[in-house]
């Protein structure tokens, strides 16, 4: 499957070829968990080490939230939304070339605790599976 | 991308679905199968690499041996027939223009290697020092044939077997394909009908830390040569590699790189090469500048304390905050699975960091101190190899 197919539905994407998944949903919060797409892992090339953030850090939208250095270059992945970091994939630690194999699941990097009001405000701003893959396309012309 | 030159296999490249970027006015394969995988074939088997894009340059004449060991920095008067060395081609100032390989063809026969993005420069430079001489009356001819020549590297433990089965397919004789068994390292073997114009060379020479080959061969034949060896590499579980692995090689290996650990504006003196620049030998361009040149900043490794990458440009540190260096190539290599960088820092840094095991150094890195201790070089070297310098 090519890189730009390669899009999970059920999950919200960003511009700088984040993605974002809804992981459990309580009253005042829900659980977001944030990794980078396949298309990115394909551009970025192999990764070589993740720089997680401390869990209880607390972001706003679009600060950087992480850092991948792959062999060639570093590059930074934006908080799609305001919260706390509740966890890390600490796999990434020994392993970070899941990111690059299986950028949707064993490659996840945080997840984050985020405030229902500002969070479903915020989700509206990200793009949905198909737009991102309309995005992707573009971008690769 | 229309601008940029394309060596005779970029084809070759695209059908392999190599991802292509440019590269001192060249689009060049930087990866095929990716950096990792690229990179550990060359350690573990063997790696082909298309480095066409380096120049060529052909100096002859009776007095070319005097007007090189003008020229260079080694002693190229040393060379016999059969032997390359490795020269740096100094500025006035003691600055590298281009680090470059001088083959010795024939007593008064030599071709100069230089790097594909110095090719212009360096070009333009032995033309105006070469007519220089000859207004001195010195009998000289000088000539850039890059234009002639291929090259492509076959690097690794498995390469000499596939250098060899492929010139055999070549239609090499047993004679011939026996000069290249057991080859010293910075020989070569000239193949063709006359001595002047080879169409073949076979070079025990690299850019990886492994043992393997360079052979410079026509543009007419460089696709079939290519293809033979690429099968050969692949039936070897080797790969076709790109500039993204040959960088990350070169970087265990210490080999510099100019643009980075060499260039026209920093003294040689400093650097990891300058065994390569005889300061005894008679008078050569930059000697002056070096002698009276006592190198403030020297090459030194470094290797990450903990996590992070350290890159070019990053600043080297003592923990009260004082810069005391700079970053000029880092990653994390995918061999030895650190990151290792190289860096110029103060010499009396260098030296008390060796004496006093408390002194400790930093890179900055996006704001965040990463600890670092200096390293000896080479990061990486093939057990048992004993480094040859000419």
């Amino acid at each position: 499957m090519s890189k730009i197919q390669n899009v999970p539905d059920g999950r919200f994407y960003t511009r700088d070829h984040e993605w974002a998944l809804v992981s459990s949903d309580e009253e005042q919060t829900f659980t977001v968990q944030v990794g980078i797409t396949d298309y990115a892992q394909s551009e970025l090339g192999d990764v070589v080490f993740v720089d997680l953030p401390q869990v209880g850090t607390s972001v706003e939208k679009g600060d950087v939230l992480l850092s991948v250095e792959s062999v060639k270059a570093v590059s930074d992945v934006y908080a799609p939304f305001s919260g706390e970091v509740i966890g890390v994939n600490e796999e990434l630690a020994s392993q970070p070339e899941l990111v690059n194999s299986d950028a949707y699941d064993t490659g996840w990097m945080v997840s984050m605790s985020v405030a229902r009001d500002r969070g479903c405000a915020q989700q509206k701003e990200l793009l949905s599976a198909s737009a991102y893959r309309e995005f992707v396309s573009e971008q690769s012309k | 991308m229309d601008q940029l030159k394309k060596t005779i296999l970029f084809n070759e490249h695209l059908n392999s679905g190599a991802r292509m970027v440019e590269f001192g006015g060249w689009n060049m394969p930087v990866q095929y199968t990716g950096i990792v995988l690229e990179h550990m074939a060359v350690r573990q088997s063997v790696g082909l690499f298309d480095v066409s894009h380096m120049g060529e340059i052909e100096v002859y004449g009776e007095d070319s041996i005097a007007f090189l060991n003008y020229l260079c920095s080694n002693n190229v008067d040393k060379l016999t027939p059969g032997v390359a060395q490795y020269n740096l081609l100094l500025n006035e100032r003691g600055g590298v223009i281009d680090d470059i390989i001088v083959y010795c063809l024939a007593s008064r026969r030599f071709l100069l290697c230089v790097n594909a993005g110095n090719t212009e420069k360096v070009n333009a430079w032995i033309d105006l020092q070469a007519k220089a001489a000859v207004e001195r009356n010195q009998s000289l001819e000088w000539r850039n044939c890059s234009g002639q020549w291929s090259q492509v590297a076959v690097q690794g433990p498995l390469s000499e077997s596939v250098v060899i089965s492929a010139i055999e397919q070549l239609g090499f004789t047993k004679d011939q394909t026996g000069r290249v068994e057991g080859m010293k390292s910075f020989h070569f073997a000239a193949f063709g009908e006359e001595i002047e114009t080879p169409e073949v060379i076979v070079a025990a020479t690299g850019y990886t830390g492994e043992r393997g080959f360079e052979i410079f061969i026509r543009n007419k034949d460089a696709v079939v040569l290519w293809r033979l060896l690429l099968a050969l590499v692949e039936a070897r579980a080797g790969r076709a590699c790109g500039l993204g692995a040959r960088d990350t090689l070169r970087l265990e290996a210490a080999l510099p790189l100019h643009g980075h650990e060499l260039s026209p504006e920093r003294s040689v003196v400093g650097s990891n090469v300058f065994w390569a620049v005889k300061t005894k030998k008679s008078d050569f361009i930059g000697k002056d500048a070096v002698l009276a040149d006592s190198g403030s900043r020297v090459l030194v490794g470094l290797t990450v304390r903990g996590s992070g990458v350290i890159r070019e440009g990053y600043e080297v540190a003592l923990s009260d905050g004082k810069v005391v260096g700079e970053v000029t190539s880092g990653t994390k290599t995918p061999f030895l699975q650190k990151a290792v960088a190289l860096a110029y820092v103060d010499r009396e840094v260098n030296s008390a960091v060796a004496e006093q095991d408390n002194l400790s150094l930093v890179v900055r890195v996006r704001g965040r101190d990463v600890p670092v201790e200096i390293t000896e070089l080479p990061f990486y070297k093939v057990p048992g190899k004993i480094v040859t310098k000419g």
